[in-house]
Parts: structure tokens; C-alpha cells; sequence
């Protein structure tokens, strides 16, 4: 039977229908709903993992005692979760293991746009990159016995576009393995240097037996076309040049992308007169076709940077110009994603954006959109947890550099769990002056609103121990009186924790605890709620315009605060002036 | 046939696709389509394309979609390049002036793109007591009513029922109809 599924959706069914028994992941767009859609099957154990580089062991381990596993991340997860997957590399496997990545090519929800196709030839493991849904069904499938029958990890690429894209999908059934056996083997599993040594050169012989299956491999296709045009295409961009050339061009596209089939390149390349590599971000296949001493068009003539189309192809290769649709001209207004209205983090950045002499150090997740105007709190976003460990580095610096202001790291309850507890420690250990904020509320947000360990509950919603934020960072090390846990709806108490924090040389946190206002249970709670301005007493000092809560503005010369988006925070409420704003329950007309 | 659905994070717009996808495959017709997840939720812009029939690529280019559904005007204004010319925009607006803006006129005439609206806020609010979750549901019965499409009322209706909560079932039904007469 067909259906119409995302790329993500087709990966789970297919992870499902191989036997798939263990899978672990850390939520990440575009890659989140792989772990969410195979959470929905009972045969398959999964887990959102506190980190990328726990769940890619979480599944090594799986393997190693024989069950089929996956884990998934998106593609800056990866390098948390480098370090086990180049040494697994080496391991092989037992029960097949597939490692989902998902590049994200236009930078539609990360910090960076790196092609992790490297990684496959960096780490020596085999790549498949599915076109469509369909190939993301089967492509799963296939890896986990490509895994077993190469003992090796196999690493899935997927791009933004594989993942939220939807096709029809012919769907099949599971297939139920045993766990396999697990017999004890040191010189394979425990990689000290005696033992590695040897798996290195092996690795090394399994590279050239899969360059060699994917000469004849199923994962590539060649599509003989009319003209002399010659196109090697990868992922997305094989479709795009599909549309965007049809019978014009022949293709070859190469569903199995490390180790590339050489000789497969070479002989389509000699039977076209002109030859073009599609492929999204970096040259990886042009590259290869490249040493082989085959010229071709690829990234001299297209972008580097964003994603393809068949526009962006119609134009570089046919020279066509773009179709009629120019745009009106007409301004309307951006929509950039901020804080929604109601957000538990506007109350602290507020605080904190009343202070001019301090310096913040942001994270990965909403908060991160603390740092755009009007509160322009954030002066830096890295990677996962670099919100703690830089603010103590540019601390250091801001000490040796004689300037006195208060540094803070700042980060979400998810990303402490993910990798801040470790720079917290730093800073306790090492004797930080800075102030670390936690921006507890009580789900990763960002992603879609998935379970954590703060939360209480699994992936699969059962009940689990909710770890203690305040009594973690007191077992981290900091002292009690510098451990400030506040509501950021209460402005008053936000001001409050972070004077205190101004004036203390030592470590110290401020813990926030309100929930995200998307959550159902907050929703539902506060569905009645909302604030009203008295115009009578509204002196227009525009003082609840500061925080940048999307429900407030100012139109035909009042304030009016849209029933529909406000929760009732009231966060407005406590900067007016003249007690011009109020709380209410809204009845609906 | 290639559809281009905007509107904000948060108006449920993916369920559009959802019901487009349903009844193409209930014909046994080809669709694809795109949709962007993440960030959008912040009450940013979202875009979602999708195409019914014989297409490779996921996403609908500037000048080739047959039909613009904005849950948001100022979304739709946005991207109107989306249109072919002949194309239609089917609108939710809160707003009439927006749309006598000379500017904006003349590129409509000039492109021969036609304008179906429908006051969404407004019909919700009158009758589904100010519930703008039906938004979706609405557009849906205002752009099967304009004949911009060769959607039949009953069809989308069914796939409308299928996709959704049973609870859901009557209201959909009598949102669906507002919509479809509204237009």
C-alpha cells in the first residue's frame, strides 16, 4: 500500500520493517521526527538520549550485542558523537548499525551548513543519500544489511530537504530478527592500540571490497537521456535536475556515496560530451570525479553555499532564465521566529537587558532569540553548552584585559543535560567569576517540544526520574546562597537574582522555572487568561513595548494587546507606569 | 497541478497538505511536496509546496504554481512570485486596505492573477466562538468553492473527516461549509 510520508517518516517505517531493535537520538531539526515516528512502534526500544554522542553509543552497544540498531542526529550532532563513531569504524559491528545524519543545506535551523558527507570518508564507513522518500524507506532497509554484511556502521545522509519532503511510499511489513549471539571478543571490540592497529588495516581492505560492491550496487542509477549532456547527481539535487532538464540530460545517480564507484564515474563521464556534478554544499562526489582527471562543471558554476533548485540548475546549465514570477515590490513586514508571546524567557533577558555593563555568552535553542532586537541580550551563539564554557574563557580574558563587567553563559534546560554540566564544572573547579543562567522550562522547546531528562517522562511517556537542575548544580559544586532559582514571570525577582549575581565573585546560577507557554498543559491552563490596557489611564510612555512581546503593540495611537496570542504573563503589566494594564479572564464573543 | 500554502507558524497549514495529499492519493495521482519545520514554529513565515502529478523535484518554482493559499495576507502579498501568470491567490484577510494598494493592483492585473478572499477571522469569530484553529479547515472549503481547483466538496470533505480527531467531526463539517459558502 502507498502513503504519502516525509523523509523522516519513510526512514523510521523502514528502520521498523528491517528489525530495527534499539534506536536512540538527541532531538535536532531537521532530524527530530525520525526517533518521534519510530517511538510509535512497539517491537522497537527507543530513547531520546541526554546527548548525540550517548545515543550513537547507546546504539554501538546495542550492536555489539547483536541487536539491529540506529541512532539519529542532526549534522552538527554528529560531531558530539564523532568520537565513538570513528573508533566504531574500526569495531564493525554485530547486529547491524545505522547512524542517521541530517544535513541541514540552507540553514534553515542551525548555526553552521558543513556537508558531513566527510565524515563518511574521514571515518572510513559507507554512505547511502536517499532522493526521495521512497529511497529513504528502502535505503534504511538496505543499510542495516549492508552493515552486517560488511561489519561496518553505515552512515545515512539526509539533507532538510530529504527529511521534510513528502512522497508516496509503497510500504511493507517487518521483518522480525533474533537478537544475534554475542561471543566475546576483545581483539575486535576493545580497541587498545594493539588491537586497533589491526582493525585500522582491516578497515582499510573493507574500504576497497565496498568501493568495489558499489561499482554494481543497487543504490546508483543510470538514466539514459536524448542529448550529450551527462549529469552526476546526489540527494535532492538528483530531482532537481530531473524537473529542471527532464530527457535533455542523461544521469547517473549515486544513491551510495562512499566509497564512490570510480569506474561507474568514469565510464558514464567518457559516454557524455558535457558533464555536470549536482550536488548540494561542498564538491565531495566532484571531488573524486576530479582526481580520477575527469573535468566536469560542478562547483565553478554553482553555489557552495544554500540549497539547489531547479531554477538555480535551469540557469547554470541551460542558461533559462527564471520564469515570470518576479516579486510585487510591495513591502511586508519580516516575520523572523521570536520569543512567542507569553515566553518564560523574556522576563529574565529583560532583566538582564536593563543592565548595560554585562556580557552574555548564548546557546543553542529559543533563547537564542533573546539575542535580536528590542532585548539584545546574547552576544554569541556556538554550539551546544558553549554558552557556559566560553563565558568562562571570555571571563578569563575580559580579567587579564582589566575590564570589570559581569560575563554570563546562558542556556536551556536540555542544553545543560546535553553538554553544560560539564562547563559548569569547569567554572566551579577553575574558580569562574562569571554567572550561569539556566533557562529551565521544563522541555526542549525549540525542537518541537520533546521529553528530557528534567522532564519526568520517556519517549515512549512513561514516568521516569525528573532530574534536580538546582541540586545538580549544587553537587557541581556551587554554593547554595549562589544558587538562585527564580519565575521570570515575576520581573521583580528576576531583577533581584541578577543584581545578586552582579555582586558575587563567586560561581553563581540563576535558575528560571516557568514552562514554556506552548506546552499543552500551560495552554489549556492559561486559556482564559489574558492582560487588557485601560486607554483612560494609558499615558503611551511605550514601557510595555520593551520586552518585545509579539501580542503588544501600538496602532492608531493606542496600545492594544491581542487577546488571541497573550497567556497573561504579565510581564507588561509590571512595567507600566500608570497601573494602566491589567489581568483578565477573556471570554470569546 | 502546483500549490504554494503560506502563512505563520502555528495556523496549521501542514494539514492542508496533508488533505491535498490524501485525495491525490485516493485518485491514484503522483504528489510531492516540501514543508520546513524548526524555527517556523516562532510565529515565523512558513512555506510548504506541493505538487499533484508527473514532477521530481519537491519544490515549486517562482512563476509555476497554479494556486497561492495564504492563511496570512501580508505571507500571501509576500510571495506572490510563486503565481504563474493566470495564477490564483485564495486569501484569509484582516485587513481590505492592504489590497488597494495601487502597486499591488497593477502586478495582479498585469500577471492576470485572480484574487478569491475570505474574511477568516471574522467568520470565525461569528460563528466557531473566536476559534482560529479552524483556519485551515475554512480556507480549505473557500479554496475548493472558488474553482481554482478541480476539488469536489465531498471529496474534500472525506479527506477532511479521515485526517482528523473524531471529536472534531461535526465542527470540521460545519467550517468546511462556512468556508465553501463564503467565497
Amino acid at each position: 500500500m502507498k502513503e504519502l510520508l516525509t523523509g523522516n517518516e519513510a526512514v523510521a517505517r523502514g528502520a521498523w520493517e528491517a528489525g530495527c531493535h534499539v534506536a536512540a537520538a538527541y532531538p535536532g531539526t531537521p532530524s527530530t521526527e525520525i526517533l518521534e515516528n519510530l517511538a510509535r512502534y512497539e517491537d522497537v526500544y527507543c530513547e531520546w538520549s541526554p546527548n548525540e554522542k550517548v545515543a550513537l553509543e547507546v546504539a554501538a552497544g546495542a550492536s555489539m550485542a547483536g541487536a539491529r540498531s540506529l541512532c539519529a542526529m542532526k549534522h552538527v550532532g554528529l560531531n558530539v558523537a564523532a568520537d565513538p563513531f570513528f573508533t566504531m569504524a574500526y569495531i564493525g559491528v554485530n547486529g547491524g548499525f545505522v547512524v542517521v545524519d541530517a544535513d541541514d543545506p540552507g540553514l534553515h535551523s542551525s548555526q553552521n551548513e558543513q556537508d558531513n558527507r566527510w565524515y563518511a570518508l574521514h571515518a572510513k564507513v559507507p554512505m547511502l543519500e536517499p532522493t526521495d522518500s521512497q529511497e529513504c524507506l528502502d535505503f534504511t532497509k538496505a543499510a542495516f544489511a549492508l552493515s552486517e554484511k560488511f561489519d561496518t556502521p553505515v552512515l545515512l545522509r539526509l539533507t532538510t530537504r530529504i527529511c521534510h519532503s513528502k512522497g508516496a511510499v509503497e510500504t511493507g511489513e517487518r521483518t522480525e530478527l533474533p537478537v544475534k549471539d554475542y561471543v566475546r571478543n576483545p581483539s575486535k571490540n576493545a580497541m587498545l592500540p594493539a588491537a586497533a592497529r589491526v582493525r585500522h588495516a582491516l578497515a582499510e581492505e573493507r574500504l576497497l571490497e565496498l568501493q568495489e560492491y558499489n561499482e554494481t550496487s543497487p543504490f546508483n542509477l543510470l538514466v539514459p537521456g536524448e542529448g550529450s549532456l551527462g549529469v552526476i547527481a546526489t540527494g535532492v539535487g538528483y530531482q532537481h535536475a530531473r524537473e529542471a532538464l527532464g530527457d535533455r540530460a542523461s544521469y547517473l545517480k549515486i544513491g551510495m556515496t562512499w566509497p564512490l564507484p570510480l569506474k561507474l564515474m568514469a565510464d558514464f563521464a567518457s559516454s557524455v560530451e558535457t558533464l555536470w556534478v549536482v550536488e548540494e554544499n561542498d564538491p565531495f562526489v566532484e571531488s573524486g570525479l576530479r582526481a580520477l582527471g575527469i573535468s566536469c562543471s560542478g562547483k565553478d558554476r554553482l553555489p557552495l553555499v544554500g540549497e539547489l533548485s531547479p531554477a538555480i540548475l535551469a540557469k547554470a546549465i541551460l542558461g533559462e532564465e527564471e520564469m515570470s514570477g518576479k516579486k510585487t515590490g510591495i513591502p511586508v513586514p519580516d516575520r523572523p521566529p521570536l520569543l512567542c508571546a507569553g515566553c518564560p524567557h523574556r522576563g529574565l533577558f529583560y532583566a538582564l537587558s536593563e543592565k548595560k555593563d554585562l556580557v552574555v555568552m548564548g546557546d543553542i535553542g529559543c533563547y537564542g532569540l533573546g539575542s535580536l532586537p528590542p532585548l539584545n541580550v546574547g552576544e554569541s551563539t556556538i554550539c551546544m553548552g558553549a554558552g557556559f564554557s566560553a563565558a568562562i574563557g571570555f571571563q578569563k580574558a575580559d580579567e587579564r584585559a582589566g575590564r570589570t563587567r559581569k560575563v554570563f553563559g546562558l542556556l536551556g534546560d536540555s542544553t545543560f543535560f546535553h553538554s553544560g554540566i560539564t562547563g559548569l564544572i569547569d567554572a566551579v573547579v577553575n574558580k569562574s567569576k562569571a554567572a550561569f543562567v539556566i533557562m529551565d522550562n521544563r522541555i526542549t522547546a525549540m525542537t518541537g517540544q520533546q521529553e528530557n531528562p528534567g522532564t519526568g517522562r520517556t519517549l515512549g511517556g512513561e514516568d521516569t526520574a525528573a532530574l534536580n537542575i538546582g541540586r545538580i548544580c549544587a553537587a557541581c559544586g556551587v554554593r547554595e546562597e549562589n544558587i538562585h532559582t527564580v519565575d521570570p514571570y515575576d520581573l521583580a525577582a528576576s531583577r533581584k537574582a541578577v543584581q545578586a549575581v552582579i555582586e558575587t565573585p563567586d560561581t553563581a546560577v540563576i535558575l528560571t522555572t516557568r514552562p514554556c507557554a506552548l506546552l499543552r498543559d500551560v495552554r489549556e491552563e492559561r486559556a482564559g487568561m489574558v492582560c487588557v490596557v485601560d486607554t483612560e489611564k494609558c499615558v503611551l510612555c511605550l514601557s510595555c513595548l520593551k520586552p518585545g512581546c509579539p501580542a503588544i503593540t501600538k496602532a492608531e495611537g493606542r496600545i492594544v494587546i491581542d487577546s488571541k496570542a497573550c497567556n497573561a504573563c504579565g510581564l507588561c503589566l509590571q512595567l507600566c507606569p500608570t497601573g494602566a494594564i491589567s489581568k483578565e479572564a477573556a471570554g470569546h464573543e | 497541478m502546483q500549490y504554494v500554502i503560506v502563512g505563520i507558524g502555528g495556523q496549521g497549514i501542514l494539514f492542508t497538505s496533508k488533505v491535498l495529499g490524501k485525495i491525490a492519493l485516493d485518485r491514484g495521482a503522483e504528489a510531492i511536496g516540501s514543508e520546513v519545520h524548526g524555527m517556523a514554529q516562532r510565529g515565523g513565515s512558513v512555506v510548504s509546496h506541493f505538487k499533484i502529478g508527473d514532477y521530481q523535484s519537491p519544490l515549486v518554482q517562482a512563476g509555476e504554481a497554479d494556486v497561492l493559499l495564504a492563511f496570512d495576507q501580508g505571507e500571501g502579498i509576500r510571495n506572490l512570485h510563486f503565481l504563474r501568470d493566470g495564477g490564483s491567490l485564495v486569501v484569509n484577510i484582516h485587513d481590505e486596505k492592504a489590497f488597494e494598494n495601487p502597486n499591488l493592483l497593477e502586478y495582479l492585473k498585469k500577471r492576470g492573477i485572480k484574487v478569491h478572499s475570505v474574511k477568516g477571522y471574522d467568520l470565525l469569530r461569528e460563528h466557531m466562538g473566536g476559534n482560529f484553529l479552524f483556519l485551515n479547515v475554512l480556507l480549505a472549503g473557500a479554496m475548493c468553492a472558488s474553482g481554482v481547483t478541480d476539488l469536489a466538496f465531498d471529496e474534500v470533505a472525506a479527506a477532511v473527516k479521515e485526517l482528523s480527531p473524531a471529536k472534531f467531526e461535526d465542527a470540521n463539517r460545519k467550517v468546511l461549509q462556512l468556508g465553501y459558502e463564503a467565497h
